[in-house]
């Protein structure tokens, strides 16, 4: 652990002088997570992709403001974060300005329940997850607010550690777990059909 | 649905941390009494659990993409930001350029065009009531350039200027070569003196140094 973060520390201020291979190698290491972070908050993997890119190339500007190279990790996250929440912002305000936004969105958007409920879908304990119910958990997801799904996405579903998790968002270990608990106490009433 | 309050005792807090294994002994303990007492908070902290399940197995569906594909485009990103970073150099010495530019003393233009309108009105009285119109607005057109200059991206003549002075110099029947009236900070307006009749040109020039105003041309 400690070598992967003198490994990193020494990118870090490798690619502070000017060399684009040490950023290339942090962007090797950390593509798959930020892509899966921007993908968690966004649900599409196009967006994903052009946000985590985004965040890669603001984090390669900003190299400098990083007071500990130790975390680059935690500030590129924060970094995704952040401009996924802001895209996902923006593309809502662009499909409520829409006049055919509830018919453009599929009605397991709208209320994930709905269709689950009418379809009867059932998680299946061995196998993938039915595409519905992925529709549906994402959707649900959604409904969060956002430090709550932040906090459910980094910790639950990245496998961040809740100290990690607190400097990404900025808040205490305490927050963290509160937040991860109303996440899951929300999601136990918009999935209920699922449990 | 209303934000719950930090409660570090709430049963159903303790219930979610179970699942994250990370309760002290002490909590354990207490969590446990609560469920071995409240039928509604075994069933709370069963739903927890099926959330939690639920959520690492979405986990385990995660996007793939053409990892060498996805650093290749931000390597390529970073690299265009620095050419960007080159152009945006250029930009803002334009912008400095023009923020000089627009540094005119519109009050001494005007001025130093009164004063060399009034000498070739002396030379020229036929020509008094021409330049009675063309002095107001020879003195509008100063303080367009002077306001709008630094903001014009066109290299194009002012469609001001031109509707301004081409009728005053076609009303005075003069060479259409001497109507050639540019506010432009690149293009210097040319105004050839053909005839004597085409003795009153009326030349701006926009390169910095900045405008030297209306230049009278002599007769030929």
């Amino acid at each position: 652990m400690e070598q992967t973060k003198a490994a990193e520390t020494s990118l870090v201020e490798r690619a502070r002088g000017g060399d684009s291979a040490a950023f290339a190698d942090l962007v090797r290491a950390y593509q798959r997570r930020a892509v899966s972070v921007a993908y968690r908050l966004l649900g599409n993997v196009e967006d994903a992709g052009d946000v985590s890119q985004d965040a890669f190339v603001r984090a390669y500007r900003c190299l400098e403001q990083l007071d500990d190279p130790a975390r680059f990790g935690s500030w590129l996250l924060r970094i995704v974060s952040n401009l996924a929440l802001n895209y996902r912002r923006a593309r809502s305000t662009r499909a409520a300005a829409s006049l055919d936004d509830d018919l453009a969105l599929p009605s397991n958007i709208r209320n994930p329940s709905t269709v689950q409920r009418s379809v009867g879908l059932a998680p299946d304990e061995d196998g993938v997850l039915p595409a519905e119910l992925r529709g549906g958990i994402q959707a649900a997801m959604e409904q969060l607010p956002e430090k709550q799904r932040l906090a459910l996405i980094l910790f639950s579903v990245e496998g961040l550690p809740q100290k990690e998790v607190a400097e990404i968002l900025e808040c205490t270990v305490e927050l963290v777990k509160w937040n991860v608990f109303q996440a899951r106490k929300k999601l136990k009433e918009s999935l209920r059909e699922y449990l | 649905m209303t934000e719950a309050q930090y409660n570090p005792n709430d049963p159903a807090y303790l219930a979610s941390r179970a699942l994250d294994e990370e309760l002290p002994a002490e909590e354990r303990r207490r969590l446990d009494a609560a469920l071995a007492e409240s039928a509604e908070l075994r069933v709370e902290a069963g739903e927890l659990a099926g959330v939690d399940r639920l959520v690492k197995r979405w986990a385990g569906d995660g996007p793939e993409l053409d990892w060498e594909n996805h650093a290749r485009l931000v390597s390529d990103r970073i690299n265009s930001d620095v050419d960007e970073g080159d152009l945006a150099q250029v930009d803002r010495l334009l912008t400095r350029w023009g923020q000089d530019s627009a540094e005119i003393d519109a009050d001494r233009f005007t001025a130093e065009v009164m004063q060399r309108v009034c000498a070739a009105d002396q030379r020229h009285p036929r020509r008094n009531l021409l330049l009675r119109l063309a002095v107001p607005l020879a003195a509008a057109a100063a303080i367009v350039v002077a306001v709008t200059g630094p903001f014009r991206q066109t290299t194009a003549p002012s469609t001001v200027s031109q509707v301004a002075f081409r009728p005053i110099v076609q009303a005075a029947a003069l060479p259409q070569t001497t109507s050639i009236v540019q506010f432009d900070r690149t293009a210097v307006a040319d105004a050839t003196p053909g005839s004597e009749d085409s003795s009153l040109s009326i030349l701006i020039v926009g390169s910095s140094p900045l405008p030297r105003a209306f230049e009278e041309v002599p007769p030929a």
